[in-house]
Order: structure tokens, then C-alpha cells, then sequence
């Protein structure tokens, strides 16, 4: 296991991003997936380490409903989805957390089950939050179909015909997942079962080995739905095609809180990232082979970015920027002078800094990555932590007055005291049963805010110390204000872990909780981010990674910036 | 055997455990601290809910104090409960791992802690626990005048004096004791044939989850007692109550 203590030795080094530029709201809100996110290293172990994959049982009817089950065997272990499709009427059809039926709900299971698993499972996993679970379930999720895609790729297919590809690209899958539980969410297995697994190395990995699983039971799902209709005239998708479809996925702001309670671990996740650009702009020299992959990728990104299309007109104009930064940053990549001069990852970085939008920048960071998979690869398996937060009491209050200024100056010269610094709060509304942003001065319940608001307690924090004696140790001003444990024992945490924090005032009239969300998202490996509010969005998981039959040659790994496939209908 | 009213993951214990402590009236940083103890109970193969319901019971009806005093006399540190109620195990917890954190590094082994008047002495040893700071003697004596320990040892090893359930269950208020112990006495003549708990119990329960019998509903009707604090899958009811916010406003303690 790692040493915990090893990781307060991680410092920000002489070349990499600082936490004050990359730690800020709006930064983390113009994020792009990288090499390093979850799905990425996901595909590339499932390829090292040529995972099997097996349908175990697909039992539906001519409609597509029953029950299935999908099996991957990785060098030493067995996981199994189990997927229950039924038929759901448009009055009860939603995304939202209230639903109570769904397209397909599905469990990762450990191992294979038993026909009592299964019996088991289909009187709780249909059910959801109202089902119970146990630690043999590592994921419970449920997801809802793209009618219009799903029922149009079933017809042409069953007439024998591939579907239309811009009505395809213009939506990317055909069923989003609207939830994805693990870590012992209604009584699945702890995280801590699963923890020293190999493949479970890293982050969210179980969640996405599910999320990669379902989608390979979609397209087989289409395909049998028009066998059924066509009969021997049906075909099955083109391969290209197939690898084209993601899953979908709407996320609220259920996933947010998260990023706050998880400090050390998002430090992590940003260290990788920041570590992994560091080497890239520090070298001098360049290969023939990564200015080609360079070019190659910056190819895919424009062509990517072209078909990114999306309602809300911020994020429009957003993406209508990054064209425009694409486009110049291939224009100074066709100088050759700029090329032929030492240093060019770093000087790309610096150009993209002067004259590229945040989403611009992010992209770029994206692309010096991508082109150096040898250099930075490996720091994937470091995005994960055991550190938990923990109090200090020896500490002199006098010491954690100086820790607060060193660090947390950011949150010091907010001024607190203006009622729209701290004008939202983050509660679980009783009416829509999921995490909400609410407005203190207009909407009830403030008095049920989580406690998030990092920045705000800080602030409180310094003016209660400086009302009391500060030769008195930590662990006796806390016996005295227990109130402010929770956020002393965070603040001496995560001053060894200057990514840990998001050094914004996430309760300012000015949040956008989307922000949040992808960054988070980002990390993962979506793309296609299609925002329908301030408070969700959705987005393309998997889009261009190779199916199960398709981890053959090198090239398994490069299906970052996926394109629409270049196939007419026939 | 009776069959449990729910089996939850750890996760949950920690979720419903934390927030039934604030929905009583903890703050939220001691309930974190309430919660990590009872994972350490429910990791032993014990049932967290029959162990700490009444100790938050206590707290939510006001029997037991959030309020004390600490002071030191010579190599002892005393811990005494304010305005004549016994003290809350759930304040005093946390308050002795931070005299355990504060003095590991002293060489002077006679040091040793005392918590007067605690409403449930084994919720010391299970805060003690759940620190996973070495070797620890805690010891009481109950109504009866029987002298109960507990030693905890390396790698979440714990040993109890009293066979059964007997020293989990006490909820007479004592004066409880809290001092380093040398490695060499979990294995020593006095405690090898003493009811002991290991980290297997850890990975059993993971493998089957925790089985919580008929002092869960008190655990729900506090968690569901704090504002804020809904969960889909328990009850579709979310009931409001006195505690705002999540404890920046409360402050009752005395230095």
C-alpha cells in the first residue's frame, strides 16, 4: 500500500501550473478529458492486459426486454452486468432523480451470478433507491434510451440499411445512464472490498468498467431489436459506426458535493495532470513521431470540436472560441520556424496562454498529453489516495492563524460580510429529493446547508481565533468550539495538498455549479458537453473507444477527439 | 437467530450514523469523529446501532452534557462534565484522541487521562479504536463494581475483559481511565485468553455487510431528525427540526 506520509512530500515543482491558475472556478469549468482520465486508463488496461469478454445470457423478447448478462474476465477476477430491460410509458418517462421506472436498470456484479442472484436482483435492481443491495453488488445504475436514435437505428437496421450518421452524431448514443451508484450506496460493496484490485487502480474505475459494459449491451441490444423486425434482411451496425456510439449521461448537481468532500483526492487527480504537462513542456527536444502525433491529434480535435453542437448559447459561443483557438494554434504549427526551434511544447503552451480562451488553453493542455502517452502515461495509477482528514491537536493556534494566511488567502480577502458572497447555499431539497443550490435570501431551507462552503468557514475560522488567546494548542480551541472541528481538521489537511482546494467562493451569487460538474466530468473522460442549465448537463461517455472485439494493433488507445465516421447510409 | 431489521455497507454507517449524531446535537465535526467510531464497531462484527442508540438518546433528550472542563494535575489530565450532568461519550471521544494525538510523542508513559462521569465508558475505547494509534489500556468500573478493560492493539486488534456483550451495553455513568500500554501486554498471560476482535471481523464484514437489529429505528428517527438529511430507499418522508444549519452556530463548551 502506499505511504500515506509519502504524499505530504508532493509540492508543486519549479514548471508546473500553480494551484492560484488552476484551482479557480472558471478554469476547472473549461476542462477537457485527457490521457490521464478514467476511461482512458481504463481501455488502455483492458488492452495491456487483454481482458475477455463474454454474453453469459440474453434473454429478451422480440421488443428487447428480459434480462442479460454480460461477462468480463480480467487476469484474476470475473464481473458480471446484469441488465433488466422493461418497458417504460411516456407519462413516466424522465431523467430527473424522481423517476421510478427506467428503460434499463443494472448491477455490476462480483463474480458470476447465481440464477437466486438473479432472482434477488430483479425484485430490487428495477426498484433502485427503493431496492436493497448487497456487498456482492459493486454498482447499481439504471439508464433511459434516445428514442429518437434508438428506434432509428433499429429501423434502418432491420431494413437492412445503416442508420443516418448526422441524426447519429447530432446525438451519440443510444441510452444515458441518469444514475450510477458504488461505494456501498444502498448496501453495494464498500470500496474498501475493492480497493486492492489491480484493476481497480485509480478512480471510478469500477463505475466506468459498468459504464463500459452497458454500452457494449446497447448496441448489441439495437441489433437484436431489428433482427427481430427484419428478420434476414436486418444487418448488424458497421464496426466504425458502432465504436462511434458512447452512453449518455445526465448529471445534476448530485455529483458536486463530492469534489468538496474529496480534497486529497482531487489534489491527486490535479497533481497527475499538472505533473504530466511539466514533463512535456520541459522537453527540449522533439521527435519526428510526436509532431506527427501532435498534428494527428490536433486534426481530431478540429474535427471534434466541428461537431460539438449544442443549445445554450454561452457554451456556443464557448466552443465557437475554441474553433478559433484550434484553428491558430494549427496555423503556428504549420510555421516551420516555430517548429523548428527548441522547446516547442512548452512555447505552444505559452502561445495558447496568450492568445487562447480558458477552453482554448485546457484543449492544448489536452493535446501536449495526448502526443506524449510513454512520458506520462504511468502517472495515471497514482490518481487515487488513502489520506483521510485529520486533526492536528498539537498544533499551536498561533500556528494554524499562519497556516490560514499562508494558504488560504484566497478565502481570507473574501469579504463575507456582503450578504452576495454568500448568497447560495447547498441543501437536499425535500420536494426534489436530490442536492440543491438554493438562494439564501429568497428560497427556505438555509438552515439545511451542507457543509461545503469552504471559503465562508474559513473566514469565520480567522475572526473566531483572533478572539481568543492564541497560546492555546488546536486540540483545546476545538474542546472549546466543537463547531469549527470540521473545518480546522480540514484546513491542516489540505495545506500539504495545494491542488486540494477550489480556490473560489462557491457560495457567491456568481456560482455556476456546472462548473463543478465538468471539471469532475472531464476527469473522467467525457466529451461533448451539452450544458441545459447552470445546474446540469449532458455529456458522451466512451464516444470512439473500441468495443470489446476491437482491442487489436496500437492504436486502441487513440480514440480521443472522436469524429463522426466518415460512412454514407447505404 | 433473529433476522436483522437492515444490513447496511460501511459507507452507510457512516452517512446515517453521522447525521443521526447531528440531527441529536452534535456538531458536525464531533459526528464525523461519532461516525469513524462506529465503523470501528460495526469493522469488529458488533451491531453499532444496539451499541450507541441510547448514548445519542441521552444526547437528544438532554441527559448527557456537551459541556466540561479539562485540567491537569501532574502526569493526569481530567476531563469533568459541566453543570452536574454526566458527560457525553460522544464529546469525551474526541477529546481523548486529541490528548492521545497531543502526548504520543512524550516519553513520559505515566501520563494518563481521566474522563469523569461518561453516560457510555465503551464509546471511549471504541473512539480510542478507531484512531488506530497504537496500544491503549481503557478502563472503568461499572455499577456492579466490576472492573472493565479494554486494550487496544496493532492493526485494529482489540481485546475486551468481559466475555459477551455484557461491556458494550453499560450504560451507567463511570469515571474511565485512559493510558499507553506496552505492545507486549496484548500477547502477555493476563489478556491472551481475552475476548478479542481482529481485522478478519473487517473483512467479513465487507463481505457481508452490517447487520443492524432493534435499535435501528432510533438511528433513522435521528437522522431523519436533522434538517437536510434525506436518503431515498429509507422513507420517502423528511421530517424538520430545531437544528439549523450544520454547527457553526453552537458553542457551549468551557475552557
Amino acid at each position: 500500500m502506499e505511504d500515506e506520509k509519502s504524499e505530504t512530500t508532493h509540492i508543486v515543482t519549479k514548471g508546473m501550473r500553480s494551484p492560484e491558475k488552476v484551482m479557480r472556478l472558471a478554469r476547472m469549468g473549461s476542462s477537457f478529458q485527457t490521457r490521464l482520465s478514467f476511461m482512458r486508463s481504463l481501455t488502455r488496461r483492458i488492452s495491456k492486459e487483454k481482458w475477455r469478454f463474454e454474453k453469459l445470457r440474453f434473454e429478451v423478447d422480440e421488443k428487447g426486454y428480459g434480462t442479460s448478462v454480460y461477462v468480463v474476465h480480467t487476469p484474476e477476477r470475473t464481473y458480471s452486468l446484469i441488465t433488466f430491460t422493461n418497458e417504460v410509458a411516456p407519462e413516466q418517462r424522465t431523467d430527473r432523480v424522481v423517476a421510478e421506472v427506467w428503460d434499463a436498470t443494472f448491477n455490476l456484479f462480483d463474480g458470476i451470478p447465481t440464477e437466486a442472484d438473479i432472482k434477488r436482483l430483479s425484485a430490487n435492481t428495477p426498484k433502485q433507491e427503493a431496492g436493497r443491495f448487497g456487498p456482492s453488488e459493486l454498482v447499481l445504475a439504471r439508464a433511459n434510451k434516445s428514442l429518437r436514435l434508438f428506434e432509428h437505428v433499429a429501423s434502418r437496421l432491420s431494413e437492412g440499411k445503416q442508420p443516418d450518421i448526422e441524426l447519429l452524431a447530432s446525438v451519440g448514443y443510444l441510452m444515458r445512464t441518469t444514475a450510477v451508484y458504488g461505494s456501498g450506496k444502498f448496501g453495494c460493496a464498500d470500496r474498501e472490498k475493492i480497493s486492492n484490485r489491480s484493476e481497480m487502480r485509480g478512480s471510478f474505475q469500477v463505475e466506468l468498467i459498468t459504464v463500459y459494459l452497458f454500452r457494449w449491451f446497447t448496441i448489441e441490444l439495437v441489433e437484436y431489436v431489428a433482427k427481430q423486425r427484419g428478420g434476414r434482411k436486418a444487418v448488424s451496425l458497421n464496426p466504425e459506426i458502432s465504436k462511434f456510439l458512447g452512453i449518455g449521461n445526465a448529471t445534476g448537481l448530485g455529483m458536486a458535493p463530492f469534489l468538496i468532500k474529496h480534497p486529497v483526492l482531487i489534489h491527486k487527480w490535479v497533481l497527475a495532470r499538472e505533473t504530466a504537462l511539466s514533463r512535456v513542456v520541459a522537453l527540449e527536444s522533439h521527435t519526428p513521431e510526436s509532431l506527427s502525433l501532435f498534428s494527428k491529434f490536433m486534426f481530431q480535435a478540429t474535427q471534434h470540436i466541428a461537431e460539438w453542437n449544442v443549445e445554450d448559447e454561452q457554451q456556443t459561443s464557448r466552443i465557437i472560441k475554441t474553433r478559433e483557438d484550434l484553428k491558430q494554434l494549427s496555423n503556428w504549427f504549420a510555421n516551420e520556424e516555430n517548429i523548428n526551434q527548441p522547446l516547442i511544447w512548452e512555447r505552444i503552451l505559452r502561445f495558447a496562454e496568450a492568445n487562447f480562451s480558458l477552453e482554448g488553453q485546457e484543449l492544448t493542455v489536452s493535446l501536449l498529453l495526448e502526443s506524449h502517452g510513454k512520458l506520462v502515461d504511468e502517472l495515471a495509477d497514482d490518481m487515487q489516495t488513502s489520506t483521510g482528514i485529520e486533526l492536528e491537536p498539537s498544533m499551536s493556534l498561533n500556528q494554524l492563524r499562519e497556516l490560514l494566511q499562508k494558504s488560504f488567502n484566497w478565502a481570507l480577502e473574501i469579504d463575507f460580510d456582503d450578504p452576495e458572497k454568500q448568497r447560495r447555499f447547498w441543501y437536499y431539497s425535500e420536494e426534489k429529493l436530490e442536492p440543491r443550490f438554493g438562494d439564501r435570501y429568497a428560497d427556505p431551507g438555509a438552515e439545511q446547508e451542507m457543509p461545503l462552503a469552504v471559503a465562508r468557514d474559513v473566514f469565520l475560522l480567522n475572526k473566531k481565533i483572533k478572539s481568543v488567546s492564541d497560546d492555546i494548542s488546536v486540540g483545546k480551541f476545538v474542546q472549546n468550539h466543537p463547531e469549527f472541528r470540521n473545518i480546522v481538521r480540514r484546513v491542516q489537511t489540505v495545506v500539504r495538498f495545494p491542488y486540494a482546494e477550489i480556490r473560489d467562493n462557491i457560495v457567491d451569487a456568481e456560482m455556476r455549479p456546472i462548473d463543478l460538474l465538468r471539471f469532475k466530468l472531464a476527469f473522467f473522460g467525457a466529451s461533448k458537453f451539452d450544458p441545459k442549465s447552470e445546474l446540469w448537463t449532458r455529456i458522451t461517455l466512451f464516444q470512439g473507444a473500441p468495443l470489446p472485439d476491437q482491442f487489436v494493433g496500437n492504436d486502441s488507445d487513440e480514440w480521443a477527439f472522436p469524429f463522426c465516421p466518415d460512412i454514407v447510409a447505404a | 437467530m433473529k433476522s436483522p431489521e437492515i444490513v447496511l455497507s460501511l459507507n452507510e454507517i457512516m452517512f446515517y450514523f453521522t447525521r443521526a449524531a447531528v440531527g441529536a446535537g452534535l456538531s458536525f465535526g464531533l459526528a464525523e469523529d461519532f461516525g469513524r467510531s462506529s465503523i470501528w464497531i460495526a469493522a469488529s462484527g458488533l451491531d453499532p446501532a444496539r451499541i450507541t442508540s441510547k448514548t445519542l438518546k441521552s444526547l437528544d433528550e438532554a441527559q448527557s452534557s456537551l459541556c466540561a472542563s479539562q485540567t491537569e494535575i501532574g502526569a493526569k489530565t481530567v476531563l469533568t462534565p459541566s453543570g452536574g450532568k454526566q458527560l457525553s461519550a460522544l464529546f469525551a471521544g474526541p477529546s481523548v484522541c486529541d490528548w492521545i494525538l497531543e502526548t504520543k510523542e512524550v516519553s513520559d508513559k505515566t501520563q494518563h487521562f481521566v474522563v469523569e462521569k461518561v453516560d457510555h465508558p465503551f464509546l471511549i475505547a471504541a473512539a480510542v479504536g478507531a484512531l488506530k494509534s497504537g496500544n491503549w489500556e481503557i478502563c472503568w468500573q461499572d455499577s456492579g463494581g466490576t472492573l472493565c478493560n479494554v486494550l487496544t492493539g496493532q492493526n485494529g486488534n482489540w481485546k475486551t475483559s468481559l466475555e459477551g456483550n455484557e461491556i458494550f451495553q453499560q450504560h451507567s455513568p463511570a469515571d474511565v481511565s485512559i493510558k499507553s500500554a506496552e505492545s507486549s501486554l496484548f500477547s502477555s498471560k493476563k489478556w491472551i485468553e481475552k475476548n478479542t476482535f481482529s481485522e478478519k471481523n473487517s473483512q467479513d464484514v465487507l463481505e457481508s455487510g452490517v447487520p443492524l437489529y432493534e435499535s435501528w429505528p432510533i438511528i433513522h428517527k435521528l437522522f431523519f431528525s436533522l434538517p437536510g438529511c434525506f436518503h431515498r430507499g429509507v422513507a420517502q418522508v423528511w421530517r424538520r427540526s430545531r437544528f439549523g444549519g450544520y454547527g457553526l452556530k453552537t458553542n457551549c463548551t468551557k475552557t
